[in-house]
Parts: structure tokens; sequence; C-alpha cells
């Protein structure tokens, strides 16, 4: 079973807040780096690595480049996921 | 260890830790190094309070006498290069200029050695170069001076010669450690395309353990002394059962797995690491392949402090200490056997006990990774470190006990299933009355048809013994065969125990036990009988010892009188 675009986003959601070592970060499709404090390139890189590691999946640097906010990172990761299952 | 973890340590508490002032200065982004190395400090017990400079300021902030560098007063100064940065310099080098790059960049990193020298008494910290190789000329690269591959090695090298004439550079071997997980752990490609960070997340931590053990031995951290166990250690098997012609070493059994662990012991005590041993053993039995098997490694001369007793580790431990006088926290004690590991942990708090793998071949592998023995000197002062040691601890005084042995197995909430011999024990009883040989009273051997005609003659009661403390079960490891005599006396026709669960309270439960099983059949009497062997001398005294009282050759208890033996063993 693929999960929907909601459950990956509440686990990257969860991820988030552990790389980020902050509890009330609430992401939402729309939300991009500038509206979270600390968002740099590091953490930045830092949480796609771990997101990698929980989804087992692999983003491609064109695909990081790309992403203009959480929700295509999510739709990404679904997509993926899907391609992995079927 | 993982960065994550490393990560989390940063928000624990440090106040009560050691300061060391550190700088980390580097060619590409340092945040995350500087994260792990100060995390990892926490693991090591170090308060590291780093000065990172920004991205790719080495020239300025060394060659500065007013830097930020040297106003934060370091006590250590990590320099890291990447390979990867050394490449892009490498590839903008004109091809005539590229033989002598190599030594263009010692030149440079000589004169910030030196210039460091001058305005800090700083220890440098130099990280030498992950040999990558950029496959322009394959595997030919090694015979063309003006290729990357050759420079870089080139430079590692001359690192190593130099670093050998200045008293205050260290190198990490950061090159060794890529070598063991190799390059595409070390490195990840998109980390260093969208970041600039050159070290893979899983390599932090690694990294970060190198530089902390290097600072660790420079404070004065360093392992001195290895205590060795013997049985299953040294040598697969158990000398004591096994006599000294079956223990594994050499071509026997896993042998070469155990040769492997003495060779290594061998040179750390050549580097000047003092070798004790540690064994439950009487002590002619453990010495005796020191002395006499052709294929040992060890001998008794490279051992500084020989202890084989029945004393519990930790006081024997305790003593090694008093005689060598040094520190616990100076000290690895190496044991196949989990409860002695966790024995010696618990009463020897400070002492480095490495969880050995179950397969003896990992034995060298795991310990080579924890890399205990760091150092930051070596002369040959070091070298004859053990015959003074010897010396010393032929003079010394071996009687104080020390350990509160009754509170530790009281925590061990141990338990011992009894049970007559059944249908699934008999061919472990069978084997254990065959191959016991030092916990055995009268080393009586039977067979599996021998077992099977006692337990179900009405003449004997037979028990079996297992037991379980907090960190496993050790399975079947005693049984007892009573004979009836008569119409009020019991035989001990049979006791046999493993020598893994020795002075647990295993002795008393077993008196304990059998003292019921014999009064249940009206019993008034019961009498033991030790015949003596080649190898069972640990037990003579064993009747007496549990009170039994000494009566024409054999032992008596008067069950009539008897008060139940203090044991911390439950039945289960």
């Amino acid at each position: 079973m693929t999960p929907t675009t909601e459950q990956v986003l509440a686990e990257v959601n969860r991820i988030m807040c552990g790389v980020f070592n902050n509890r009330s970060i609430v992401l939402k499709p729309e939300t991009t780096a500038r509206d979270v404090e600390g968002w740099d390139s590091l953490n930045h890189i830092e949480l796609v690595l771990a997101v990698e590691k929980h989804f087992k999946i692999k983003f491609n640097f064109a695909e990081l480049q790309k992403f203009k906010n959480v929700g295509e990172m999510c739709n990404n990761i679904v997509a993926k996921l899907a391609k992995a299952g079927s | 260890m993982l960065f994550a973890d490393l990560k989390q340590n940063l928000g624990k508490d440090f106040s009560a830790l050691p300061k060391r002032r550190l700088a980390l200065l580097g060619d590409s982004a340092t945040q995350f190094l500087a994260k792990a190395i100060k995390g990892y400090g926490f693991e090591e017990k170090i308060n590291f309070e780093i000065y990172e400079a920004d991205y790719d300021q080495l020239n300025s902030q060394i060659l500065d006498a007013h830097s930020e560098l040297y106003h934060s007063q370091p006590e250590y100064i990590v320099l890291y290069l990447s390979a990867e940065k050394l490449l892009d310099r490498f590839c903008a080098t004109s091809l005539d200029a590229r033989s002598g790059f190599g030594d263009q960049v010692l030149s440079e990193i000589q004169n910030w050695w030196s210039t460091i020298a001058q305005h800090s008494t700083a220890k440098i910290i130099h990280c030498n170069f992950v040999e990558i190789n950029d496959a322009v000329f394959g595997h030919f690269a090694a015979k063309v001076p003006s290729s990357f591959p050759f420079q870089i090695k080139k430079i590692n090298f001359e690192l190593m010669r130099l670093a050998q004439k200045e008293k205050h550079v260290y190198l990490a071997d950061i090159a060794g450690l890529s070598n063991q997980v190799g390059y595409a752990n070390a490195h990840d490609p998109r980390l260093y395309a969208t970041a600039k960070v050159a070290f893979a997340l899983e390599f932090l931590p690694i990294a970060a353990k190198a530089v902390t053990d290097v600072v660790k031995a420079l404070t004065g951290g360093s392992m001195k002394c290895l205590i060795l166990d013997l049985d299953n250690t040294v040598w697969g098997g158990v000398i004591g059962d096994d006599g000294m012609e079956n223990i594994q070493i050499g071509d026997l059994g896993m042998g070469h797995a155990f040769d492997h662990l003495q060779r290594w012991a061998k040179e750390l005590q050549r580097r000047g690491i003092i070798l004790a041993v540690c064994s439950k053993n009487n002590e002619d039995t453990a010495k005796k392949p020191f002395q006499e098997h052709p294929d040992m490694i060890l001998r008794l001369e490279d051992i500084a402090v020989f202890v084989a007793n029945w004393d519990n580790k930790a006081d024997n431990i305790k003593r090694i200490q008093a005689t060598l006088n040094i520190g616990f926290d100076s000290m690895v004690f190496l044991d196949d056997n989990p409860f002695e590991r966790n024995l010696v942990r618990e009463h020897v708090p400070a002492i480095v006990v490495p969880e050995l793998p179950e397969d003896p071949s990992m034995y060298v592998p795991y310990l080579a990774g924890l890399n205990l023995f760091e150092t930051t000197s070596f002369s040959e002062e070091d070298t004859q470190r053990t015959q003074q040691y010897q010396a010393e601890a032929a003079r010394s005084d071996f009687q104080k006990t020390f350990t509160d042995i009754d509170g530790y197995l009281n925590s061990l909430a141990m338990v011992s299933e009894v049970k007559p011999f059944d249908d699934f024990s008999v061919p472990r009883v069978a084997q254990l009355t065959q191959r016991s040989n030092q916990f055995n009273l009268r080393t009586i051997r039977y067979t599996v048809a021998d077992i099977d005609r006692l337990r179900n003659s009405g003449d004997y009661a037979t028990m079996s013994f297992q037991l379980e403390d907090k960190f496993g079960d050790h399975g079947l490891i005693g049984l007892i065969i009573l004979k009836q005599l008569d119409a009020s006396t019991a035989f001990i026709d049979t006791w046999i125990m493993s020598c893994r669960v020795l002075k647990r309270g295993m002795e008393e439960f077993i008196v304990n036990q059998m003292v019921r099983s014999a009064r249940e059949r009206g019993m008034k009497r019961l009498v033991g009988e030790y015949i003596p062997t080649s190898k069972n001398s640990m037990v003579k005294n064993l009747y007496g010892d549990m009170g039994f009282a000494a009566n024409d050759g054999k032992w008596e208890l008067n069950l009539e009188t008897f008060k139940e033996l203090k044991t911390y063993i439950q039945v289960k």
C-alpha cells in the first residue's frame, strides 16, 4: 500500500522536528524554507538524507534543486514509493 | 554511533565535564564535523569548546597573529583539508607543475605548522587526505608522477615524515579510516555538491572519534594495560576440562582466530602495553601452555602479572591494579564471558571492558575498530616495560579482597530450574559426565544407556540444574546423582558442575536441593566422596566448605541438624 501525500507529509514533519530539534514545526504542502526558522542549506541536506533513510528512497541531485516547497517533495516521495511498490 | 545520536548529545549537560578548547579549520563546510566532535566529546566525557573558523579561512586565520583563531586560545587546532578541494586545485594546476604539486602543498602545510607554533602553544591535529582516485589514468596512475593519485599518496606519506620532526603536530589518519569504510561511505557526492560537506553523515562520527582519540591520548588518557582471560579468549576451549593438548590454537579447531588475538596482544606488548592474565583456573594448569605448548604465541615472559585462581575477577583485577599501580581507567579487560564482563564493569567502573563478539575470528577486527591503544609517544623505554612490572609483581601481596560479592550476586536475580533427568536432558547429562574434569567430584563416566538405567531404577535420585540470571540463560550447568545406600543413607554418586557458574552460590544451592531430595526419601545422612584426579583439585575441599564432616576418607552431612545454606539462587 502506497501511503497518501498527507501521510508522507506527517512523516516528513516528524523527521524534520527531529533534525531541527524543534517540536513546534508544523508543515503544510505550501511550506518553503523561508517559513521555518533555522532551515538553512545544512539543515536542509540533513533533512533530505534523513527522509531518504526513512523511506528507503534516493533523490537525485536534479530533484533536490527543483523542489519548490514541501508538497512537491512529498509528491515526489509518494511517486517513488508507488514505483517501488509496483 | 550515528551522527543523529551525536547531535542529540549537544542538548545534554556538559557542565561537569572538563573543558578542552579546540579550533577547527577546514577548506570545506565544517559545521557538521564541529557538531560531531562536540557530541562525540560527550561520549568521552570531554566538554569541547570549539572555535570554528569561517569556510576556507585557513590562510588568513593562521598567518595573522591577531586572528580570532589565536584569540580563542586553542589547546588543539584541527586542520582538515578535503581531498575533493585538493583535486579541484590539482586540476587548476598547469601540466608542467603537476609533478611538483605535492611538494607545493606540503610546503604550505609546513608553513602553517611553523606559523602556528610561533603564535600559539596549541597542539596541531592534522587530518591526512582521503586517497581518492580520479580515474584519469586508472591503475596506471601509480607509474605517472604527474597524476593525482600519485601526488595525493605522496602528500600523505610525506606528512608522516614531516610530522615526525614536529613535536607539536599529530596526524589523524583519516585516509586509513576512509579505506576501512570505503570512499562511497566516507563521502556523499550530493552532500558535497549541495552543501560543500566533504564527509558523509555516516563518516562524521568516525572522523570525530579520530580527533577525540588523539586529544584523549594527549591529555594522558592512554591505555597502559591489557588484561586477558584465558579459556575461550586467548585459546579455544577450557583447559581444565579439555587438557593442554586439546585447547584450540594453531591448526586445531578455531585455533587461527585465537592466534590472531595472541599475535595482536604480543605486538601491543612489544610497543609497551603491559599484559596481564586474569583467569579462573588452577595456576599450574593455566601457565602450562605458556611454557610448553608449541603453538602459543604469548609466552610467560610476555605477561607482567599472571593471576589464575578461583576468586572473583573483580578482586583479581583490583590486585593486578594494586601491583601495577596504574589507574583503572588505563586498563582494558578482555573476557568472552558476559557474566565476568558485567561483574567487572559493576565493581570496577573505570576499567574498559569491550563487549567482545561471540565469534572469536571477530575479536581482533572488533578491537582494532575501537582503537583503544591510541598513544602520542613511543620510546625505547616502552619496549622494556614488561620486565619492570614482572619484578614488581613478584614482590606484591595478593591476599586482600575488595569486592561486595554478595551484593552483586543478589542483584543478578538468579533462578535455577531443578528437575530429574528427562528425555531431553539425558544426552547432555551423559556428555557432561564424559567431558567434565574440573568440577567433578568422582569423575565417573556414564553413557546415555547408563543414565537411562539409573534414572529408571528406584535406588537413584537424579537432578539436573539449569541457571539463568538477568543477563541470560546459562543452560544446564550442574547435575547430581544420588544413590540410596541403606534405609537412612544417600550417597552422592556424581556431582558435576560447569566452571562458568562457579562461586555464585550454585554449590550451596545444590547442597540445599540434595538435602531436600534426600529428606523426602526419609534419609538421615548424606555421604560424599572426593576422588582426586590430575584435574579436579579445585573441588578437593568442596565438601568441607559446604559443612560436611570428614569421616573415614568420606564426607558426611547429618540431615537432622542441617541448616539451609545461604544462597542467592531461587528455585524456578
